[in-house]
């Protein structure tokens, strides 16, 4: 166990060292979601309808999600990062097991994710919004899942790209439709019948539905239609296992 | 010892094409020894590197230490680019590096032996980043040797150092060798610091062409050489050939080399105010000039044209 544990701990700690260290980083992480919850619920306030919820209020977990999306795929690019500054080669040359690599790429992703979505959860007190802390914490485990499961994603195209600026671009062309049609930004709802299927055809839609009921518990507001809690825990556990399984094959083939 | 046996290698391109990088290479490399493995680019070097680290799997053949396969866990390696964490210090590179070998590491608890060969004592905290390439190199070295590897297995570590940082970084390397009793492997093209190795291993498409102390290599040149530039080679070849014993090699189209004699002895032959010759000097005997002789073409041009493709 120790084989696995001691290489995945160091690199884990090592990935949060960059971050922490990376002021602009942590500037930047705070500070774009707060700015786009903002812009956006004073926008679109008069223009969506929430299902009755004000609109700052319905987007707030919907940017929560924004966070720890962007802040556990992008953790990934410190993969391309490793393997061109040679860093990488003395891991795969050490004995450090390859699954130590994967899993500590998963850990260092969703503790960013987590530390800037909690960060993030300091406002909560401007939403007008009262949470049950069983929501709190429950939000809190799905975040955790959320981002373990999307670092796997950034971890499977990072693992195969060599620059960071192609991973930039593949991702953003990824993650902006993927978060738009998850049910974050407005309600599925009576949308257009095509765009409905690619909503149910996103895996995000079943995460992201997940959290808004575990984070609207108790609150008030209500999360109608959707899917069902046990689809969205299937999909989410399905989503994760085979990006988990998929990035433990890619390593130990390389 | 570090017993290379008959290894074979081919990579296998997409569209069916294949390059064959080792023919049955066998050599062996003695414990308290730098090894010097060199060849043109394209020569097999690299291949070999690759798969005593274990980034590549063995096709044909088997590699042993002491009888027994090289795991990870038993071997150093430096690469030819840095594998150091930049953002962190020296420290921090060593303790992570160390985990990774299930080790945990304090400060005190780092050989200091090692610091101080090294001279990395005092420069722990400073970050990798803020260091010359020369440092670098040290704290490179310091993680290949912190785990207490048998086998340091070294790829181009020269690379992008000046020649008094090159000087110092083989210096440390022999005397950690000699002094832990490792195997070293060192993959190089610096023939000046090969010649200074316990043995060379000389490789040529794919196979090994000598395998030697390096004083044995050159043994056949003598203790000097002289080497004439200028033009009309073959002739003047031809006349030392008649009036002497001397034996000359073309080592360029413009430079013959003569081997085992001196330039007062050349001069009695050759006259130097001759308008077909630019230059004459006087030298010891390279590795180059071993290669040419074995090969018939120059190793460092070799390097040199790959470089420049």
């Amino acid at each position: 166990m120790t084989a696995i544990l001691l290489p995945t701990y160091s690199l884990w700690i090592r990935d949060l060292k960059h971050f922490i260290r990376q002021r602009s980083r942590v500037i930047g992480a705070v500070g774009q979601p707060f700015v786009i919850w903002i812009f956006l619920s004073a926008g679109f306030k008069n223009s969506v309808n929430a299902g009755g919820a004000d609109y700052g209020a319905y987007l707030f977990p919907g940017i929560i999600m924004l966070i720890a999306l962007f802040a556990a795929i992008f953790s990934t690019i410190s993969v391309i990062e490793d393997r061109k500054s040679g860093f990488l080669q003395g891991v795969l040359t050490s004995p450090a097991p390859r699954a130590s690599i994967v899993w500590s790429k998963m850990l260092a992703g969703t503790t960013i994710a987590l530390l800037q979505s909690v960060v993030f959860m300091v406002l909560l007190p401007f939403t007008g919004l009262s949470l049950s802390w069983e929501g709190i914490g429950l939000s809190i485990l799905i975040l955790a899942g959320t981002g373990m499961t999307l670092t796997g994603l950034g971890f499977l195209i990072s693992w195969s790209m060599s620059s960071t600026q192609g991973f930039h671009a593949i991702m953003n062309l990824l993650l902006i439709p993927m978060w738009i049609l998850s049910g974050a930004f407005f309600p599925p709802e009576g949308t257009a019948s095509w765009l409905g299927v690619i909503i149910h055809l996103n895996p995000l839609y079943y995460i992201t539905t997940l959290f808004q009921k575990a984070f609207f518990a108790g609150s008030g507001v209500s999360v109608a239609g959707g899917p069902s809690v046990a689809v969205s825990i299937a999909v989410f556990a399905a989503l994760f296992l085979l990006l988990f399984i998929t990035s433990l094959r890619l390593v130990r083939k390389s | 010892m570090l017993t290379i046996d008959n290894i074979s290698h081919t990579y296998h391109r997409r569209k069916g094409a294949a390059t064959r990088a080792l023919d049955g290479v066998s050599f062996d490399a003695a414990h308290g020894e730098v090894t010097a493995v060199i060849g043109p680019n394209g020569s097999g070097k690299s291949t070999l590197f690759r798969l005593v680290t274990g980034a590549l799997h063995l096709q044909q053949g088997g590699i042993q230490l002491d009888g027994q396969h090289p795991g990870s866990a038993r071997l150093g390696v430096v690469f030819q680019s840095p594998a150091l964490d930049r953002q962190l210090t020296v420290f921090e590179n060593l303790y992570h590096h160390a985990l990774l070998y299930g080790r945990r590491l304090k400060k005190a608890q780092l050989p200091a032996e090692l610091l101080d060969v090294l001279e990395l004592n005092g420069r722990l905290d400073s970050k990798v980043d803020e260091l010359s390439g020369g440092f670098q190199r040290r704290v490179e070295l310091a993680k290949a040797l912190l785990t207490e590897p048998e086998l340091l297995v070294l790829d181009e570590p020269f690379t992008g150092l000046d020649i008094n940082a090159r000087d110092a970084f083989f210096s440390v390397l022999q005397h950690v060798t000699a002094a832990r009793g490792l195997t070293t492997l060192l993959v190089t093209h610096e023939l000046s610091v090969a010649t200074r190795c316990d043995r060379v291993v000389l490789f040529e498409e794919g196979t090994v062409i000598a395998n030697e102390r390096p004083g044995a290599l050159l043994s056949d040149f003598g203790r000097m050489v002289v080497v004439i530039r200028g033009e009309d080679l073959d002739t003047l070849a031809a006349r030392i050939a008649a009036s002497s014993d001397i034996v000359s090699l073309r080592i360029a189209d413009d430079a013959l080399l003569l081997k085992n004699t001196t330039l007062q002895d050349v001069l009695m032959i050759v006259d130097e105010r001759d308008s077909r010759i630019h230059d004459i000097e006087a030298r010891r005997p390279t590795l180059e000039d071993y290669f040419i002789a074995r090969t018939g073409h120059a190793l460092q041009d070799a390097v040199g044209e790959l470089e420049a493709a």
